[in-house]
């Protein structure tokens, strides 16, 4: 398959290379900065952040052939000062042969569900605070890679009309969430290291999405499919025998559903992320997020909107016992239950096609349960109430 | 409260023409295929030439009668725009800022698609369809 993929990407270059030196290359993309107030329970901060910058490279190689590249910057990005992150998100070449079939190569944002890849485009969402596991600027605190698929390297799709109904459809190849990092491989011993940015399974991800829309209402059911070998060695933690935790599947499941009545729209969304057996004796690992938004159009330029979004997350935790130096570490293992639950409302106003202002009010509830793998019985329990207030302009440029 | 957020939307009463280049094959269209070509669903016509639309830059009856008649907000279509070009999937139509630099637009350009106030329309454009005051309709998003 690999293979296949790469004489399909030298296919895609010799045959376009020489068509396109008359065709311009398009650069634009947008930026969104908020000032916000916390309440991190009865702790008030305020501050100015550059929440996100995205800047798209687009250039069409032929008819119907066109190349584009996203690069993202979150968190008043600077690596002098170690804020942030800069990364690039997208770099893909597509070919449409009609809105029927349509087929992308490269590093792309796969179908999942209806936000997973306009997420992060911050003009088209009313959101400061998008839907927890869409918001990227979270990412440092939540693995956010497990809730959806994020990265895909190829992709075929397309809308097929039927007695009035469209339906999309979307599969797609990538690669397993578990990823080498630069720090991996200078990590490992004798000089041996493969390069970082490859997946360390020996399998793909596969995954789908099979949606309608008919009028307003738009719909659809998505899918994945990994193995992951992110818990090699667990067992290490939890004092339990040597087992085999090589490779195992990783599950997603996804719906969504969101259409305009009237001047009202409403939005929701259901996903799963599932370890479809345990990682050791009394550990699972599973994730369960949904949302639901309704708005209101008061005109065409004001959008108020109340949402509401929960997560739960049921993963494996590591604490550091005991510190003997030089060398000798103890660390525990422990299974970790975390809640979360984000009512907000707000409002996004459009001065013109280029200038959103945005605002939003945010009442975060997260409680977090930690438990002996093999026991039920609660050890530490944590209880948290962020409020969180924010405004912000989305600029288009 | 709620009261305050009704919005009472008007009828509109201008004459629209969907204008095409004069090189264009098709001598009609209907309702479900302009939507989907200002949606960017359909970039071609039946011969296969590529199809360029225009969209209307100025605000006034004449778009906003054709929104009305395609069952769209027009912010609501900018949005949809927006999307296509952030996700890399389209580009927005190009813009006239006038009713006559959009007919001097769509006979200058193969393919071209547009609309204007039928009272301005003369011989060097394709009419395709004559948008009847009476079929407007409030939008539905």
């Amino acid at each position: 398959m690999r293979l296949l993929s790469l004489i399909l990407v030298v296919f895609l270059i010799t045959s376009t290379a020489a068509r396109c030196d008359d065709l311009p290359i398009k650069i634009f993309g947008y930026f969104q900065t908020e000032l916000r107030q916390d309440n991190d329970s009865g702790n008030a901060s305020n501050s100015f952040l550059l929440q996100q910058l995205n800047l798209f490279l687009q250039r069409d190689l032929a008819e119907d052939w066109t190349s584009f590249v996203n690069f993202e910057i979150i968190n008043s990005y600077s690596s002098f000062r170690d804020w942030g992150s800069f990364s690039l998100e997208e770099a893909w070449v597509s070919y449409r042969s009609s809105e029927q079939f349509k087929i992308k190569v490269g590093l792309q944002i796969p179908e999942f569900n209806n936000l997973n890849i306009i997420k992060n485009r911050t003009p088209l969402l009313p959101y400061i605070f998008r839907p927890i596991i869409y918001e990227t600027s979270f990412g440092e605190s939540i693995n956010l890679h497990v809730l959806t698929p994020n990265r895909a390297y190829a992709q075929i799709y397309g809308s097929i009309p039927s007695h009035g109904i469209k339906i999309d459809y979307a599969g797609y190849l990538g690669n397993s969430s578990n990823i080498r990092t630069t720090q991996q491989v200078r990590a490992t011993a004798g000089g041996n290291a493969l390069q970082s940015g490859v997946d360390t399974t020996n399998g793909f991800m596969v995954g789908s999405r099979l949606g309608i829309r008919y009028k307003g209402v738009k719909a659809g059911f998505s899918t994945t499919h990994e193995k992951l070998n992110t818990f090699v060695g667990v067992e290490n933690f939890l004092n339990e025998p040597a087992s085999d935790n090589t490779y195992i599947p990783l599950v997603r499941l996804g719906g969504d559903l969101s259409f305009n009545w009237k001047d009202f729209a409403v939005e929701a969304e259901y996903a799963n992320a599932r370890f479809t057996r345990e990682i050791a004796s009394g550990l699972k690992v599973e994730a369960e997020f949904v949302y639901a938004t309704l708005g209101y159009y008061v005109n065409d330029y004001l959008f108020i909107y109340g949402s509401l979004s929960q997560l739960k997350i049921d993963e494996f935790g590591v604490q550091v016992d005991s510190v003997n130096p030089p060398a000798d570490t103890v660390y525990s293992g422990y299974a970790v239950d975390t809640y979360v639950k984000l009512p907000t409302i707000g409002f996004s106003y459009t001065f013109n096609d280029r200038l959103t202002f945005k605002g939003q009010a945010l009442l975060a509830d997260l409680s977090e349960k930690r438990r002996l793998p093999n026991n039920s019985a609660v050890y530490f329990r944590s209880n948290r109430d962020i409020d969180r207030y924010a405004l912000a302009v989305s600029v288009f440029f | 409260m709620a009261i305050c957020l009704l919005i009472v939307r008007e009828t509109r009463t201008a004459e629209v023409a969907i204008i095409a280049h004069p090189l264009v094959q098709e001598d009609s269209l209907d309702k479900k295929l302009l939507y989907n070509v200002y949606r960017g669903e359909v970039r071609s016509w039946d011969d296969g030439t590529k199809i360029k639309v225009w969209e209307l830059g100025e605000r006034g009856e004449t778009r906003e009668s054709f929104y009305d008649y395609i069952g769209i907000r027009p912010s609501r279509m900018k949005s949809l725009w927006m999307k296509q070009l952030l996700t890399g999937e389209g580009e927005p139509p190009a813009e006239a800022e006038t009713q006559e630099e959009m007919i001097k637009n769509v006979m200058a350009t193969p393919g071209s698609i547009g609309y204007v106030d039928k009272k301005l329309v003369g011989n060097g454009v394709k009419l395709l369809l004559l948008i009847d005051n009476k079929e407007s309709k409030k939008p539905d998003k």
